[in-house]
């Protein structure tokens, strides 16, 4: 009689080839180069700190807060690129308050936080006419440093077995990312192309997120806009149809609602496309507004 | 410890684990290429709770939960590869050996009968008697309780005798 053992001795054999283990091998050891271990060693406290390098930056820090009022730190909040106090906000008041954030959902949470807030400020510069090309290559190297971050410490919450905090983390993220796309492609025809490819990038960024929110809609599938957008990953088996439908004919349809996953639909360079934004909100006299919009936007080239 | 020594320690830890991950891998998403691109995944995903200076524990555990997470979201986003496409893809097998026939459709069978498994049951079976991993590694794993997974693995086990039709 065949006992597990006999059964399942020929799975056990399975190995990586030569090849592919010692490519992986190298693989991953650049990897680990690339990514220094962040551990540092221990030494006594007094030590640490009078031999440290950062002593200067300390000693700075301290002085900022001592001799500085709140009233700096709070008037630096709501700036942009180019205002005065605008490294005061990302190169101190941001920093120290990512020092003071503990543990893996916070620190992800805080990363994504600070995406969102690139973003917004890539919109006010849009939308006053300020928007340089210098200015947007630095708020968007910023905005990928920080879902870099983001990315990293959710995924470490996932591979703790911590699951529904990941994504709840991640849904989070996906629609912060739709409601900066919609608000980005109002203002990206009237600025340089590159915001056009951005709200492409924030798009995508939004749709990887929510893959991980499929399991919520009604029949567990990613379908709605994306079968109707002319995705390159069509989600239904009979989307490709839909898609070459709504490619032909019409302009497509972008509908957002705050739980909605966007599709990866990149317009053509050339094509039209119509972003729906359906928001109904209630005003202070407690009138519904209906805020929904329709914007035909025009893809420049790129 | 400095990063040359973790990245030493990391080094080790590959050696020891990376056949193990790529079987169990391979066995569930059916795809050689897929199952090498989810094995460096797994190593470059426990190099980045290294350096973050975690208290790993268990190291073996920690690739297998990382290693599991991997497959459940490329299932999300794939669909199953055939059996057939599996069987020709070219595995390698230890010592260079190469399947006879009668070795291939009995290779094949086992397969079929473990992929038809749940989810669960089928984790638990290739820890189990692939992998060598105890009910209460297997636990530490899955986040479940060891009663739990010998249940599994029993009820598991007699699901495949009864496809393989043997007694």
């Amino acid at each position: 009689m065949k006992n597990e053992h006999d059964l399942f001795s020929t799975l056990h054999e399975i190995e990586l080839s030569k090849e592919s283990r010692a490519r992986m091998r190298e693989a991953v050891l650049s990897y680990a180069d690339m990514h220094p271990t962040l551990v540092q060693e221990e030494r006594p406290f007094y030590l640490y700190f009078l031999q440290s390098t950062r002593l200067p930056l300390y000693a700075s820090l301290m002085a900022l807060l001592v001799f500085t009022s709140a009233g700096v730190s709070f008037a630096a909040q709501g700036t942009v690129p180019g205002d005065s106090l605008y490294a005061i906000k990302v190169h101190v008041t941001e920093p120290f308050v990512g020092m003071l954030v503990a543990g893996d959902e916070g620190k992800a949470r805080y990363a994504s936080e600070l995406a969102i807030r690139r973003l917004d400020e890539v919109h006010v510069l849009a939308a006053s006419g300020r928007l340089s090309e210098s200015a947007q290559t630095e708020l968007e190297h910023a905005f990928e440093q920080n879902v870099q971050i983001a990315v990293e410490h959710t995924t470490s919450l996932a591979d703790s077995g911590e699951h529904e905090t990941a994504q709840s983390i991640r849904e989070d993220f996906s629609a912060s990312l739709a409601s900066e796309a919609v608000t980005l492609s109002i203002v990206a025809s009237s600025t340089p192309l590159r915001t056009a490819a951005l709200v492409h990038k924030v798009l995508a960024l939004s749709e990887e997120n929510s893959v991980y929110t499929s399991q919520n809609s009604d029949d567990g599938e990613h379908t709605a806009p994306a079968a109707l957008l002319g995705s390159t990953t069509p989600a239904t088996a009979d989307a490709p149809e839909k898609e070459a439908t709504a490619r032909a004919y019409r302009p497509r349809v972008l509908q957002l609602t705050a739980s909605t996953s966007l599709s990866k639909a990149l317009p053509e360079s050339g094509s039209t496309f119509e972003i729906k934004h359906d928001s109904i909100f209630k005003s202070e006299d407690g009138a519904e507004r209906d805020d929904s919009r329709e914007l035909l936007y025009h893809a420049g080239d790129e | 410890m400095d990063h040359e020594e973790m990245k030493e320690q990391f080094a080790m830890t590959y050696d020891a684990y990376a056949d193990a991950i790529f079987r169990f891998c391979y066995i569930k998403v059916s795809s050689k290429e897929v199952a090498e691109d989810v094995t460096q995944e797994t190593f470059t995903r426990y190099w980045q709770q290294l350096r973050l200076g975690k208290d790993i524990g268990n190291d073996r555990a920690l690739l297998y939960r990382i290693a599991r997470n991997l497959v459940i979201d490329w299932y999300r986003k794939h669909k199953a590869v055939s059996l057939d496409a599996l069987l020709e893809s070219g595995l390698e097998f230890a010592h260079g050996a190469h399947l006879e026939t009668e070795a291939k459709a009995e290779f094949a069978e086992v397969l079929t009968a473990v992929q038809s498994l749940d989810e669960q049951s089928k984790d638990a079976l290739l820890m189990r008697f692939v992998e060598g991993l105890s009910p209460k590694d297997i636990a530490e794993i899955t986040g479940e309780t060891a009663n739990v997974i010998s249940v599994r693995i029993t009820r598991g086990l007699q699901k495949v005798r009864d496809q393989l039709h043997i007694v």
